[in-house]
């Protein structure tokens, strides 16, 4: 899961999804979830699942990329279905059809969304702070991105991390996270140095 | 597999609505009555995007590292927390979890996170070993929420007859009923599930959480300080 892969895609605006207001599309999404999340009735949902995917490909958006994030609620309907005992097909179609249209709602909205653009709609009801810890993520996602390429380019350049060899494995990896976990917090210290310098102030 | 990935429409309002409550009612008390200095802030911000940056080093096993453990070890049970509810709402809005759950699963990482922090600096306090102490931190944590996760899933599910209220009007109404009023979720097999394929993720994960706290022990002791 790479989020500035997902934002380069959003910072596209070649279709009509990306031109769109983004309080409309948040609107939508919404109308979308509280549906999906209410409807009994899995033929209506499959084909608002299947309209959601049609739609994906008319705009051309990277549908074999999209496809990957159905993996992790997958596996967990795979969990929980085999954890119900007697279970029903009408149920477990309900909830499939349920969690495909709600997922693919949601990559329809980041993949042509900006992060940013949905935290400004957040400002409008979320606390000030709050927001503003979404905006200082996100800018922080990118320096962190760079950084673990890097680090993974020159392990790569080193002869890689074979997983066939797990200790020395989790031995690279561990020096990579302790790494990253210094950097970052050095980065936020001259982080909060240049939002000093520039009269931010959090409680404003 | 202790971060849960339940997503939308699986649970009934009144559980997700009420993990929402507790989530807000916590983040309210954290933003208005703690400190929450300007370098503190920028600091959450950047150890959100190392937790998400984090998720994308690819395990060959499937098991993806979340370093709530971490949070919890490095920033504490206030400023964790947040970290945590800010790293869910970027990820449900990619359908990893999902919208209607972020409170849920806010409450089973912070869990995470306190009681690794609780671990840390209470319990094996006194233990030099810094390898150790993390792993047997982050390993404790992860095995304990991997039990709350399957109790939550447990709690929201086990009274699947909900579902028949949602069923009326449809077509398929007796026979659906037939079939639900027969269901159950067996949480034992659920939890079964939970430990065979997450064990190796557990063990993976407490090994780089004490790795990385061994090596910032050697580079930069201060930070654990």
């Amino acid at each position: 899961m790479n989020i500035a892969q997902i934002d380069f895609y959003s910072h596209q605006n070649n279709t009509f999804l990306h031109k769109m207001s983004v309080s409309i599309k948040l609107l939508c999404l919404s109308i979308i979830i509280l549906f999906a999340v209410f409807s009994s009735d899995y033929r209506v949902l499959a084909g608002f699942a299947i309209f959601l995917s049609g739609l994906i490909l008319l705009l051309k958006l990277p549908f074999k990329q999209m496809f990957l994030f159905l993996i992790y609620p997958m596996i967990f309907l795979i969990f929980y279905f085999i954890s119900i005992k007697n279970l029903s097909f009408g149920y477990a179609f309900l909830i499939i059809t349920r969690v495909l249209t709600i997922v693919l709602g949601l990559l329809t909205v980041a993949f042509t969304t900006p992060y940013n653009k949905v935290f400004e709609v957040f400002g409008k009801f979320l606390p000030n702070k709050l927001v503003k810890i979404f905006f200082l993520s996100y800018r922080s996602i990118f320096i962190l991105t760079e950084i673990l390429e890097n680090i993974f380019t020159a392990i790569k350049l080193r002869g890689g991390i074979d997983f066939k060899k797990p200790f020395k494995a989790i031995n690279i990896l561990k020096n990579v996270i302790g790494f990253l976990i210094i950097t970052s917090i050095e980065k936020s210290e001259k982080m909060y140095e240049g939002l000093k310098l520039r009269g931010f102030d959090i409680n404003d | 597999m202790n971060h849960l990935h339940i997503p939308d429409g699986v649970f009934p309002i009144w559980f997700w609505g009420l993990a929402y409550v507790i989530v807000f009612v916590y983040l309210a008390i954290i933003l208005k009555f703690c400190k929450t200095p300007t370098k503190k802030m920028a600091l959450a911000g950047m150890f959100s995007a190392l937790m998400l940056v984090a998720m994308s080093i690819e395990l060959p096993i499937g098991y993806h590292l979340n370093f709530a453990v971490l949070a919890g070890i490095l920033l504490g049970p206030t400023l964790s927390v947040l970290v945590i509810f800010v790293v869910n709402t970027f990820l449900a809005f990619l359908g990893h979890g999902g919208i209607t759950v972020i409170g849920l699963n806010t409450i089973v990482l912070s869990l995470e996170a306190l009681i690794a922090f609780g671990l840390y600096r209470f319990i094996f306090v006194k233990n030099k070993n810094i390898f150790i102490k993390g792993f047997l931190s982050a390993f404790i944590s992860l095995v304990l929420t991997s039990f709350i996760s399957a109790g939550i899933v447990y709690a929201g599910v086990h009274d699947l007859s909900y579902m028949h209220h949602s069923h009326h009007g449809h077509k398929h109404e007796h026979n659906l009923e037939h079939h639900e009023q027969e269901m159950e979720f067996d949480i034992k097999k659920f939890l079964l599930l939970l430990i065979a394929t997450g064990s190796i993720g557990w063990v993976i994960e407490s090994s780089l959480t004490g790795g990385a706290l061994q090596y910032i022990k050697k580079v930069k002791p201060e930070i654990l300080d």
